[in-house]
């Protein structure tokens, strides 16, 4: 191992990317290599002294002009996506056929899709961790009773602006996905698609066409759950973070607090008592790191339903269907009754995620599904 | 048109609903003028074109010894199955090589199904049609105000049949996929079961697993759909026909009628305001009969939302579907539709004129007709 050497894309400042997540990810998968011993350096400290590594992460698309040092030298390269691979078309496209190019997804259900339209580029179903140096608990007074802490960008104007490109014949068929996938929010959009095509005689073959009716309806999904949700909890006093556009569907007793970067974010979830979690469309049947990091923070996390999420946290997350988003009032009002009870699934939860959901943890999987090694 | 010539070829022991189906086509092509004959022994390929054959249908059940020889020819061969594609997997896999197969399925849902698990098929989505001469009686008077006709099982029993029967571990996947399907209700069961597979990291391409998985819940699914949506009705009381199954869930707003009456459906479905219907997971994504039998019979179809009724009886035209979660909204469209008697005519004649033009069995086999001659 000792002449075995990855490169990351990056570096420790814990600045790059929305709210600086992805320099804290990064940052993170550096530490994780170093404690298990394996050599690790960020790639503009090599390029300075000339090393080539034998592989190369980047988290999305980091470094992305310098990624063709590498992998034109024949060294593996993955992509470790926080996000669905179509969002990075032109990077997945440049490397589509080489064979030692590897993308890492937090979902299974691109699969089927990368498989379709890149049949060369290996697509690895590798889960995000979580830094414990970062995301922790220390006895911090539980502030605030109910967060949630999101983007939000105005889906509608891309719904216009698709209107605008497509003829009237290819929008509708549009909507009709879009209010599909409203009413079916654990079908993938490559499942979606591909029930389309036959009755609407469309080419599933066009990865242009899937490509424009994927980004603008997954997000389109993604964000109107999002302020529902929001909006059903108008009784609460709900606290909500991220972009200056929630303050358009802020209602009752519901707050918008402003954006928060990765630092003062820890902060902000070691005070939550209750986590509030949706996972994007772009993602479904996968798992995400807002989740890792509550639970780290011993706040109860309260979610849509997950399969992945049900899968490794049980019932140490409490569940609820978007389709039946009139129930979660009474489900947040339940933990907020009980907060003895939620504290103490919050803890069991926390226990989980630091045994088996740390950075740590998924780089000993993935140097296992790479070398073979723990 | 003229010189098209179809071969049918049919099963033997064919069940009384695929009887129904060949005397449906049969007129169909009666109807359009398109020359036919039983096909009963195919030989080869060669014999077919010496009989000036230019195409073979065949529907439904069909044995090995009655497809065998076309495995081994050229010969286009169209299969109209009304049953969910696991029920004429044995004839798939005789053709998963060739070409010449082309699969007419009544849903978008068994296509994708289909073209996981046999890549060289052709398939195409094809609706199957109503019979107009069931509806040229006088229409009797409406009696009901809503009604339900399907089939129930006993979810109970399911329940502990299947823990008693299953491990711990393939329960607990098990309930999961039931409630995503409950949850996603027109989600193929195939595209969920791909999915959790990704998660649980069972074999997705174990068509054994996945057969059986199929099997042992598409009816328990239904069942708990059905439930859900006829226990919330809000006041507005459903009479129910089907299995008897049905009295231990009747009571509230729902009223067993009783089964289903030996000469069919269609007296109850005429003498109806309004008829629900609640898709079976195998008919999923399809244009079902039962659905283009109650819009002819002058009854208001509220339906389930299903993206290939809403392709040829769109939202915008029809206010006629609703969610099966969202039972509120299915209470306010029954209600209103009681207390509006003139919007409800006007929908459901509507709908009626629609069927009668679009949607009769001659149509099908004009338009299918149409699909290998190009001629309409």
């Amino acid at each position: 191992m000792e002449n075995f050497l990855v490169g990351l894309y990056g570096s420790k400042s814990y600045e790059g990317g929305t709210y600086n997540m992805l320099a804290g990810f990064i940052a993170a998968v550096h530490d994780a290599l170093e404690s298990k011993g394996i050599p690790v350096k960020f790639m503009n400290e090599l390029a300075k002294e000339g090393e080539i590594p034998n592989i190369t992460i980047s988290f999305n698309t980091s470094g992305f002009d310098a990624w063709d040092t590498t992998i034109s030298q024949g060294r593996p390269h993955i992509m470790w996506g926080v996000n669905s691979p179509f969002l990075f078309l032109p990077a997945i496209e440049k490397f589509k056929d080489i064979q030692h190019f590897i993308y890492a997804a937090v979902s299974p259900v691109d699969q089927y899709a990368m498989n379709h339209f890149f049949p060369d580029i290996t697509y690895l179903y590798l889960q995000h961790g979580y830094d414990p140096k970062l995301w922790y608990y220390d006895d911090t007074e539980k502030e605030y009773d109910l967060i949630y802490m999101s983007s939000l960008k105005d889906y509608s104007a891309d719904i216009e602006a698709l209107k605008s490109q497509l003829d009237p014949g290819m929008y509708a068929i549009f909507m009709e996905m879009l209010d599909y996938a409203m009413r079916n929010t654990n079908v993938s959009f490559w499942n979606i698609f591909n029930s389309f095509a036959p009755l609407y005689n469309y080419s599933i073959d066009e990865i242009s066409f899937y490509y424009i009716y994927f980004l603008t309806l997954s997000y389109a999904v993604t964000y109107q759950k999002r302020i529902e949700m929001v909006k059903s909890l108008k009784d609460f006093n709900l606290k909500v973070w991220g972009d200056p556009l929630w303050e358009k569907y802020i209602e009752g007793k519901v707050e918008y607090m402003g954006s928060a970067n990765l630092l003062e974010a820890t902060e902000i979830v070691r005070k939550s008592r209750i986590v509030l979690h949706q996972q994007p469309m772009q993602t479904i049947f996968g798992s995400h790191e807002r989740v890792l990091h509550a639970m780290a923070s011993n706040s109860f996390v309260i979610s849509d339903k997950n399969p992945q999420l049900k899968l490794s946290f049980e019932d140490k997350i409490s569940f609820y269907n978007h389709n039946e988003i009139e129930n979660l009032p009474d489900i947040v009002n339940e933990h907020l009754k009980n907060k003895e009870a939620t504290f103490l699934k919050a803890q069991q939860g926390r226990e989980i995620v630091l045994n088996n959901h740390t950075w740590a943890h998924r780089i000993s999987l993935l140097m296992k599904l790479l070398l073979g090694t723990n | 048109m003229n010189d098209f010539y179809i071969g049918l070829i049919m099963g033997q022991n064919q069940s009384k609903q695929t009887q129904e189906l060949v005397e449906n086509i049969e007129t169909g092509l009666k109807l359009n003028g398109v020359k036919y004959t039983y096909v009963s022994d195919v030989k080869s390929d060669v014999e077919l074109r010496e009989m000036g054959i230019s195409m073979l249908l065949g529907v439904n059940e069909l044995g090995p010894h009655i497809y065998g020889n076309l495995t081994y020819t050229a010969f286009p061969f169209v299969f109209w199955g009304f049953q969910e594609p696991l029920s004429y997997y044995t004839l798939y896999r005789s053709f998963s090589t060739k070409t010449n197969l082309i699969v007419l399925s009544k849903s978008v849902n068994d296509i994708s199904y289909l073209s996981t698990m046999f890549e060289k098929i052709r398939c195409s989505q094809y609706s199957p049609g109503y019979d107009p001469r069931q509806f040229v009686e006088e229409a009797p008077e409406k009696e009901y105000d809503l009604v339900y006709i399907g089939f129930i099982t006993d979810i109970d029993e399911y329940e502990k049949e299947m823990k008693d029967n299953l491990s711990a571990d393939a329960y607990e996947i098990f309930s999961e996929i039931v409630d995503s399907s409950c949850r996603n209700p027109e989600a193929s069961l195939f595209d969920l079961f791909r999915n959790y597979a990704k998660v649980y990291r069972f074999d997705e391409t174990d068509f054994e697993l996945y057969q059986d998985v199929y099997n042992k819940i598409k009816e328990h699914i239904s069942s708990l759909i059905k439930l859900k949506v006829l226990e919330n009705m809000d006041g507005n009381e459903v009479k129910i026909w089907g299995p008897k199954t049905w009295e231990k869930y009747t009571g509230k707003n729902m009223q067993y009628m009783g089964e289903e009456p030996e000469k069919g459906y269609i007296d109850i479905l005429r003498k109806s305001k309004i008829a629900l219907n609640i898709d079976n997971v195998r008919d999923l994504m399809s244009i079902t009969p039962y659905c283009l039998n109650v819009m002819a019979s002058n009854t208001l179809l509220l339906t389930n939302n299903n993206i290939s009724m809403q392709k040829y009886f769109p939202r915008s035209f029809y206010n006629i579907y609703y969610d099966p979660n969202k039972n509120l909204k299915l209470s306010e469209m029954i209600n209103h539709y009681l207390k509006n008697e003139d919007d409800r005519l006007e929908i459901a004649l509507r709908l009626k004129t629609k069927v009668e033009n679009e949607h009769t069995w001659q149509v099908r086999i004009r338009q299918l007709v149409a699909m290998f001659t190009g001629v309409n």
